[in-house]
């Protein structure tokens, strides 16, 4: 299982915050952080800043103190390519969050990941929006593919992000995203990823319902999560479910998170 | 503190090294039986760490799986090939017990010396002794027990080869088996290690 650290962004306030003040301390400090709680890669993202500058700016103090690799997080192809320009080290290792079947994204953003052959999040949604219903995911996913492959672009780097609905909206909104992580792994043999948090929009004591969630889907095979490596919770779910679901031989992962102390329940 | 490396590779459940380093050891022209030596000094550590509590079951299993490993490498180099029959030895774990790693050793060193080796397997029923016993005629019976809960099940299995009148020897073997245990079993033999055992059968079948 993959994890994505989700805590470098600027949606999240107080980051904000940090992000504006040119805090460099505060941001290496996340970013260490969530690197000791077991991210494989950092989400960062500038949005709601001064995005292309804060973007280079961001990727400049993270990279000064960890060499995990980044995912650069935006809509803004002008975005993404400052990023990659600036990225010290193998381009080919950055995660570009996303693309979709969305036109600008389509003709802004797929070509500099084709460029660098990035592994990359695709979004099941074009310009209608999100779709109701997983049938229609699965045919975003179909046609994404598509895409990607007349590039002749690596499959295998490519992260489908069945886009998580609210429970609070609809009960079924659970089960028809298991339904997606099981159809396009079974379809396409791609990978699945996800923001979680979606899923407990407006509920009290979100964090119970994302990680339970988060379990469930990985036992539907999902292959990576963006979520707060510094959470110790999530983390622990993390380590639990992969021992339940043969991931992890011997549980030597699971006893060596007992030893660190780093298990919470 | 183990000194040896391989025990300490075995100790710390670092697979993929306990294999270079046994490989590496057999190149450098090192006797297997050695190597077995230190792969069962570092067991014997990890036996303890179970013991006190800080290693749990499943890593007394992977430590069995990386011996079974070793073994596999090992193996080939244990039998050199000896030709011809010496005659019948039957060979089982107690029961009640399942450790067969170091039977297993002992069973491939007993065969590559020329043995006719009659493995029983593990947690073997009294009967099956005395069955392949009396239909072998095998002089020496050698039975492996690792379990000390395990030792009543050892004097019954004795006494009822006995009860049979046949003319057999018994060579018990186990980490923890001492000339107490053998006397209290009733055995006429009692091995620590693989090498021990084969001297006893070369003693009998001369
Ligand atoms: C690996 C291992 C396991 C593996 C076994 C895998 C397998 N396929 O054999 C697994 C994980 C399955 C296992 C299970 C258990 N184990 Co365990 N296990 C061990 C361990 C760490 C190593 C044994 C081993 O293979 N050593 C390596 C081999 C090469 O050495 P060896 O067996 O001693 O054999 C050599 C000599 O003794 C001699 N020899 C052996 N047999 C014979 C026979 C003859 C005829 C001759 C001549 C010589 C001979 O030659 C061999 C080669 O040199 C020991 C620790 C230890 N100190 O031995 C615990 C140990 C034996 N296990 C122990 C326990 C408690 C258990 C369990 C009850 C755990 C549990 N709670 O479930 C179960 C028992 C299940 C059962 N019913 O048998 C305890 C026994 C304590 C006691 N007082 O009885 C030990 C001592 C660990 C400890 N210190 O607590 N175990």
């Amino acid at each position: 299982m993959l994890i994505i650290g989700e805590k470098l962004n600027s949606a999240i306030p107080s980051v904000r915050q940090i992000i504006n003040d040119k805090d460099v301390a505060a941001v290496q400090n996340l970013a260490l952080k969530q690197v000791e709680g077991g991210a494989n890669y950092l989400d960062l993202n500038t949005a709601q800043c001064n995005e292309d500058a804060d973007m280079e700016w961001l990727i400049q103090n993270v990279q000064e103190v960890t060499d995990i690799p980044l995912c650069i997080d935006s809509i803004s192809a002008q975005t993404v390519e400052r990023g990659l320009t600036c990225i010290k080290g193998d381009k080919s290792k950055v995660m570009i969050n996303s693309i979709s079947l969305e036109k600008d994204r389509i003709e802004g953003i797929l070509p500099l990941v084709i460029k660098h052959q990035c592994p990359v999040i695709g979004l099941t949604t074009d310009d209608n929006g999100i779709p109701k219903t997983a049938e229609q995911r699965i045919a975003i996913t179909k046609r994404l593919i598509e895409v990607l492959s007349k590039e002749n672009y690596d499959l295998n780097k490519l992260y489908i992000d069945p886009l998580v609905l609210p429970l609070a909206v609809d009960s079924n909104n659970a089960t028809m995203f298991f339904q997606c992580l099981t159809d396009i792994k079974r379809l396409f043999n791609v990978k699945t990823v996800s923001g979680l948090s979606n899923i407990s929009y407006t509920m009290p004591k979100r964090k119970i319902i994302n990680r339970h969630f988060l379990a469930i889907c990985m036992a539907f095979g999902m292959d990576a999560a963006i979520l707060d490596p510094i959470d110790r919770k999530i983390m622990t779910s993390v380590t639990a479910a992969n021992l339940l679901i043969g991931q992890d031989k011997f549980g030597r992962n699971y006893l060596k998170a007992f030893r660190n102390e780093t298990l919470e329940d | 503190m183990l000194t040896d490396t391989l025990a300490k590779a075995i100790l710390d459940l670092e697979e993929e090294q306990v294999i270079v380093l046994v490989k590496e050891r057999l190149a450098k022209g090192d006797s297997p039986l050695d190597i077995v030596e230190s792969l069962q000094k570092g067991m014997s550590e990890v036996g303890k760490l179970f013991e006190t509590g800080e290693f749990f079951l499943s890593e007394l299993v992977m430590c069995g799986e990386i011996m079974k490993d070793a073994m596999e490498v090992l193996e080939p180099h244990l039998i050199d090939s000896v030709s011809g029959n010496k005659g019948n030895i039957v060979v089982g774990t107690v029961k009640g017990d399942i450790h067969d790693l170091g039977k297993n050793i002992v069973v491939m060193l007993l065969k590559g010396a020329g043995y006719n080796v009659i493995d029983l397997g593990v947690d073997v029923p009294i009967e099956n002794f005395v069955e392949a016993a009396k239909e072998s005629k095998a002089p020496l019976i050698g039975i492996s027990v690792l379990l000390t809960g395990c030792q009543e099940a050892m004097k019954k299995t004795i006494d009822a080869i006995r009860a049979e009148g046949l003319n057999t020897k018994v060579i018990i073997g186990g980490n923890y088996i001492d000339e107490l245990v053998r006397e209290y079993v009733g055995a006429d033999y009692f091995a620590n290690n693989a090498s021990d055992g084969l001297r006893v059968a070369k003693q009998i079948f001369s």
